[in-house]
């Protein structure tokens, strides 16, 4: 059983035009120490989607969804006490800002104490368990960190007691929302190398929500492509990179720095994400698409396994690299 | 820390230096002559006023008066009043205490209802709750004070009879001043029902000084919680699964306090400007009545010097609220 299961999640926001589908359609599936990618633009959904997770989206948004269950349980069903059990324990999350993720008036150790909070120990047992938390996340001379304010970490720091926060829990599945995007590039890797071993070595669940396709590459397991707040490619990280079935996963990947190798110009994308009122009824990604054809601009295809294959999803009537599959079923 | 805490203190001197100038320079404005009020019908005979005029320096030019004047000030010596002839720093300090339990007590219920009520309207933005607060709010702040003291009388002591009208306490009692504070007096004194009496004389006139600043503190509230709400870290509290109370109470309310505590700081001006009126209202023995009968007067030393003394004491208090600042700020406590 999936330790996270999300079928046909849609969240839609109330705006002076009219109502607004951030996301639609999102179908998620998460194993017990899987590490999943979610990668997609700015305002493809990842973050939406994460937030509609977790509850922590503002109380206008609408979230509708046909299933939305963690570990056996129905989210939706549950009271707003019990998924505050599960939120922040069960499953954390970290985000993109960490210097402004902490409260600026509130020490370190107060704000990881906090986390701790109901774990039935005692004072002195928190602050221990305090300083284990942010040796682990490997922040030296924890002892004395306990007592800084947030102004007086780096960014790097800051996301590292973030993470430390967030483990107090001991989560199963732990959300990670763009958490290097604000970060130098060494230090990056540094906190994506963190994750990583967290996530192995307490068997931890992980959904790197990122921008960054070479990030994915280097991580996830698994990567879920999202466009204009629909999925449209699931499928093996190893996989992906060697034979994208969706055109926009395909763009997306000629358009890496590494790929464009001997090249004059960088691929690009033509066109724009469509905005809120333009999103087009039939493929989202058809205006864009250099494969278009007259079914894209009519209907719109489901988010479907591929020749019967549920390991690859893809929401596309015209699937890339299918010669590669001819010649491996002919061998 | 430390450099912070100079600099804040120093700004103290060319504060007093404009308020000297101030209250001497607007006195000399008004209109009416002391002197010819004090010799009444006496005033016939030249020697006898240009003696008096000597005796109380008015005849030397402007400003040497004023350095005189400072000159005094600074030792501590503001003059005597021209109708009690008592110096005037006696006559304040012997009201202040009436002035300051008004004072605190309008703050302390501007503050224990203003605060929450801007947390809850925050907290419900855009409801039927924010809006009445709201509006509620925009009515106390625009009602004229001695108007407003006067309803308040109409209703709870004319109608309802719940308080008394004036005073500080009934009659019956006679409080030793120890503290000069009657609240604290009346319960040293140990007679019976002498605090209540004391308390239900200060209700109406607290209601009535507090009644603007609950206002600004709310709508202050309001802004800041609503500006905190949408923070990343408010969001990172509720990820963590805190209970709401907990993410708005502690984590939001802490950080919209900073505003907040400076204007309080900023409302103990209108305080005393509320203090003046509703003291004449309330006949409450304080400074602010003091301060208006010194004026029908014509006691220049006593307004000259009233004014200076509760400028310097907003001033003070001012400088304790900037101070307190970098207590509640942590970012400008660590600031090199």
């Amino acid at each position: 059983m999936a330790l996270l299961e999300i079928e046909d999640l849609s969240v839609t926001f109330p705006t002076s035009s009219g109502p607004f589908r951030a996301v639609e359609g999102v179908d998620l599936a998460v194993d017990q120490g899987e590490f999943l990618g979610v990668v997609g633009e700015s305002g493809s959904g990842k973050s939406v989607t994460m937030l509609a997770l977790m509850g922590l989206l503002p109380p206008q948004a609408t979230i509708e969804a046909k299933r939305l269950v963690f570990e056996g349980r129905d989210l939706r069903k549950i009271s707003s006490h019990d998924r505050r059990r599960i939120v922040g324990r069960e499953i954390a999350m970290i985000f993109q800002e960490p210097m402004s993720s902490l409260n600026p008036c509130f020490t370190v150790g107060f704000q990881i104490r906090e986390a701790l909070g109901k774990q039935g120990l005692d004072r002195a047992a928190r602050r221990r368990r305090a300083v284990e938390l942010l040796d682990e996340v490997g922040i030296p001379a924890p002892e004395e960190r306990l007592s800084a304010f947030p102004h007086q970490l780096s960014g790097g720091m800051s996301q590292r007691v973030m993470i430390a926060m967030m483990l107090a829990g001991g989560p199963r599945l732990l959300v990670a929302d763009e958490p290097t995007t604000a970060l130098d590039v060494t230090i990056q890797a540094q906190i994506l190398d963190l994750l990583r071993r967290l996530q192995r070595d307490k068997g931890m669940a992980l959904i790197l929500i990122t921008h960054d396709m070479a990030v994915v590459a280097e991580t996830a397991e698994r990567v879920l492509v999202m466009y204009a707040g629909q999925p449209v490619e699931e499928q093996a990280a190893r996989g992906l990179f060697a034979r994208p079935r969706h055109p926009y996963a395909e763009a997306l990947l000629e358009a890496l720095p590494e790929r464009g190798f001997g090249k004059r110009r960088l691929p690009t994308i033509p066109g724009v994400v469509p905005g809120a009122l333009d999103r087009p009824k039939s493929c989202v990604f058809h205006p864009r698409c250099r494969y278009a054809q007259d079914d894209c601009r009519t209907v719109r295809p489901p988010f479907a396994p591929l020749h019967g294959d549920p390991n690859v999803r893809v929401r596309c009537f015209h699937p890339r690299n299918e010669d590669a599959r001819v010649a491996e079923e002919a061998r | 820390m430390l450099q912070f805490f100079l600099r804040r203190v120093l700004l103290v001197i060319p504060t007093f230096i404009g308020l000297t100038l101030v209250a001497f320079v607007f006195i000399h404005l008004l209109p009416g002559d002391p002197i010819t009020v004090m010799l009444g019908e006496r005033a016939l005979d030249p020697e006898r006023e240009a003696e008096m005029r000597a005796a109380l320096g008015v005849d030397l030019p402007l400003w040497q008066q004023y350095f005189r004047y400072v000159w005094h000030v600074l030792q501590g010596d503001l003059g005597q009043s021209f109708v009690t002839r008592r110096p005037i720093t006696s006559e304040f300090f012997a009201l202040f205490p009436a002035t300051v339990e008004l004072g605190v007590c309008a703050m302390i219920f501007a503050v224990a209802l203003g605060v929450p009520a801007g947390v809850l309207a925050a907290a419900n933005r855009g409801s039927f709750i924010d809006h009445s607060i709201m509006a509620v709010s925009l009515t106390g702040y625009s009602m004229p004070i001695f108007w407003w003291g006067l309803l308040l009388i109409i209703l709870f002591s004319g109608i309802l009879g719940w308080t008394p009208v004036s005073g500080r306490i009934d009659f019956l009692y006679f409080i030793e001043p120890v503290t000069g504070f009657m609240l604290i007096d009346s319960l040293l004194s140990d007679q019976e029902g002498a605090f209540g009496s004391a308390f239900s004389h200060l209700v109406l006139p607290a209601v009535a000084v507090g009644t603007i600043p609950l206002a600004v503190i709310a709508r202050q509230t309001r802004s800041a919680m609503l500006e905190v709400l949408s923070e990343d870290y408010v969001r990172t509290a509720r990820a963590k699964g805190l209970a709401p109370w907990r993410v708005v109470g502690v984590h939001a309310l802490r950080n919209a306090l900073i505003p907040v505590v400076t204007v309080i700081g900023l409302l103990v001006g209108t305080l005393f400007a509320g203090a003046i009126l509703t003291e004449t209202i309330f006949a409450w023995p304080g400074v602010g009545k003091w301060l208006v009968d010194s004026i029908f007067r014509r006691d220049y030393p006593a307004v000259q010097g009233g004014l200076l003394l509760i400028a310097v004491v907003v001033m003070a208090v001012n400088l304790v609220v900037d101070l307190l600042y970098g207590l509640i700020n942590p970012r400008i406590r660590h600031v090199r």
